[in-house]
């Protein structure tokens, strides 16, 4: 269990993790979501203890990592599959992580095994692949047998069967019990392998809602065109729909369905040339939840660049 | 793909399993043997070590009229240790990137994950350097006194075993050379760039003892004993006279700056973030 409480980041004039909380159980995958630089790496690091928050507190079983009396017991980490000394061979870069733990040869094996390096593990790490990189980077991670594991991207890079093995990997984790807390900064990817969904946009917390409910609240959208656009969106917001515009005097709306836009138009005696509903993907959806951080942040820009 | 069950860690009580300082020295000693550039760095150190001496000691041998006299104890013992110096510079160079090594991959981060605790960290790297180091610079004194000593017979040089100044001379250029390294660790943790902290190294050893000597004469008079390179160079001295402080103080004076390096160098590494 990992529970973060008001998490607070700020580096120089940034604030990269913005009032977060949220808490990751055991037994199911949970996904980490956000745009690159939404403060996904940023959060993780605190958890682990390597950045020190600027506010707030993460917790991991009920204390702070540092405290932990098994820190890699209880959480395997992977934060970047580089992290390992290109002329360091996969052995040796395990073998030194094991005897922190007072772990050894036998345990090295399991873990090589367990990600398929066996045949590699005397090669150079540098001379490894990015999939065997983050095979190498996740073998470092079980190294302690830990109940939480923390991954940042660690489909980054892999080819389509890399991304099914890792996909496998984590649900048996947490079939196993385990709590596996997992970034990414591509939908698609964690839909498919998540149970439970945290979003972040621009250090802000954007959801934090099982991943199928995610996926049938952001499903679809209703498009609507008609002459008087302002009129139409003011009803349809009112009415409680989220409007946006969608170019040529056409309205995108979600929170209404069909019936009930159609409904409205006709009550308030609103002309329309289009009713549809448009099928969106996870992308779409995501892009949506992050849409607000998103812009928070460019409106900022420009009003730095315009006020000198 | 096929996804075998994670097996449990062997150990099956996982209570106290936690890193401690003797599991992080002999995971840092791990470390710094499993880099080829470290350990040519550290035979690379010893065969000057070894190998400088003797050749001196030979060519006092081989042409004496050309050659210093090697009047007393310490003059031969400095003939022996010719190396020495080279060979601490190597190894402080080995210090430095035994830890730096960590920074342009960010292996610190697995490691500060692995061992938050940081200055188990920064205590097993220093105590993991001087296990594997000390022994052999410290054979490699011996031995090149001992080859020296063998080829310096040839001109009568009083150079013996008998003499606790022979093994005196052994010790610190022992302690001498390890403290190199342990501050090139430290300058390593505090700096986190391989050239950064070298060039830092060769200042606190040769630069500063020049700028302190620029100083008006009672204030280096004072304060230039005190200097790294100053208590590491009288420590080395055989005989009790000459100037500078005597070489026990001298030695304490010596490890003091390496404790003082690397409890500022732990103070650096848990106060940022990794």
């Amino acid at each position: 269990m990992i529970e973060i409480e008001h998490l607070t980041k700020r580096f120089g004039s940034t604030l990269a993790v913005d009032d977060i909380s949220f808490t990751v159980r055991p037994g199911l995958v949970t996904g980490f979501l956000g745009p690159n630089g939404a403060g996904k790496s940023t959060t993780m690091r605190m958890v682990l203890g390597l950045d020190r928050p600027t506010g707030g507190t993460a917790h991991v079983n009920g204390r702070s990592f540092v405290d932990l009396p098994s820190p890699a017991r209880a959480v395997g980490a992977m934060l970047d599959a580089g992290q390992v000394h290109p002329r360091r061979t996969a052995q040796a870069h395990l073998t030194a992580l094991a005897e922190t733990i007072g772990e050894g040869r036998v345990r090295v094996q399991q873990v090589l095994d367990l990600v398929g390096l066996t045949d590699q593990a005397r090669r150079r790490a540098g001379t490894f692949s990015l999939g065997m990189r983050q095979r190498l980077g996740i073998a470092a991670a079980l190294i302690g047998d830990p109940g939480i594991i923390v991954l940042d991207e660690p489909m980054n890079g892999l080819d389509p069967d890399g991304i099914i093995w890792v996909r496998s990997l984590l649900r048996r984790l947490a079939d196993e019990g385990r709590t596996v807390f997992v970034s990414s900064h591509l939908m698609g990817e964690m839909a498919q392998t998540a149970g439970h969904l945290v979003v972040v946009g621009r250090g802000r917390l954007v959801a934090d809602v099982p991943t199928d409910r995610l996926l049938s609240d952001h499903a679809s959208v209703v498009r609507v065109r008609g002459p008087e656009p302002t009129r139409l969106a003011r009803v349809l917001a009112d009415a409680g729909g989220t409007v946006e515009p969608a170019g040529d005097s056409a309205l995108h709306v979600t929170d209404l369905d069909p019936a009930q836009i159609a409904r409205l138009t006709l009550d308030h005696r609103l002309e329309v040339h289009e009713l549809v509903t448009e099928r969106r993907s996870l992308e779409d959806a995501f892009l949506e939840l992050t849409h607000d951080a998103t812009d928070y942040r460019a409106d900022h820009t420009t009003e730095r660049t315009v006020t000198p | 793909m096929s996804t075998p069950k994670p097996a449990p860690a062997t150990t099956p009580t996982r209570h106290a399993q936690g890193p401690t300082i003797a599991r992080v020295t002999t995971s840092e000693a791990v470390k710094l043997r499993t880099l080829r550039s470290h350990v040519v760095l550290l035979t690379t150190a010893i065969l000057f070590l070894f190998v400088l001496g003797p050749v001196q000691a030979l060519g006092q041998v081989l042409a004496p009229q050309s050659a210093q006299p090697v009047p007393d104890l310490g003059a031969a013992t400095s003939v022996a240790l010719n190396g020495g110096v080279t060979a601490a510079l190597l190894l402080g160079v080995l210090g430095v990137l035994s830890v730096t090594s960590e920074f342009p991959t960010a292996l610190v981060r697995t490691t500060f994950w692995a061992v938050p605790k940081r200055g188990l960290v920064v205590g097993g790297k220093a105590m993991a350097f001087s296990r594997l180091v000390l022994p052999l610079v410290l054979i490699g004194a011996v031995t090149a006194l001992e080859v020296s000593r063998l080829v310096l017979a040839r001109v009568d040089a009083p150079l013996t075993w008998a003499e606790p100044g022979t093994w005196w001379a052994a010790v610190a250029m022992s302690l001498y050379a390890v403290g190199w390294g342990l501050l090139g660790q430290a300058l390593g943790w505090i700096l986190r760039s391989a050239v950064g902290a070298a060039f830092a190294l060769l200042g606190l050893m040769f630069v500063l003892p020049m700028l302190v000597g620029l100083l008006p004469r009672p204030v280096s008079d004072a304060v230039l004993p005190l200097l790294a390179s100053e208590a590491g160079a009288a420590m080395m001295r055989v005989d009790q006279s000459g100037p500078g402080l005597a070489p026990p103080f001298a030695a304490i004076v010596w490890i003091g700056w390496m404790a003082a390096g690397l409890v500022v160098a732990t103070v650096t590494v848990r106060r940022r973030d990794a």
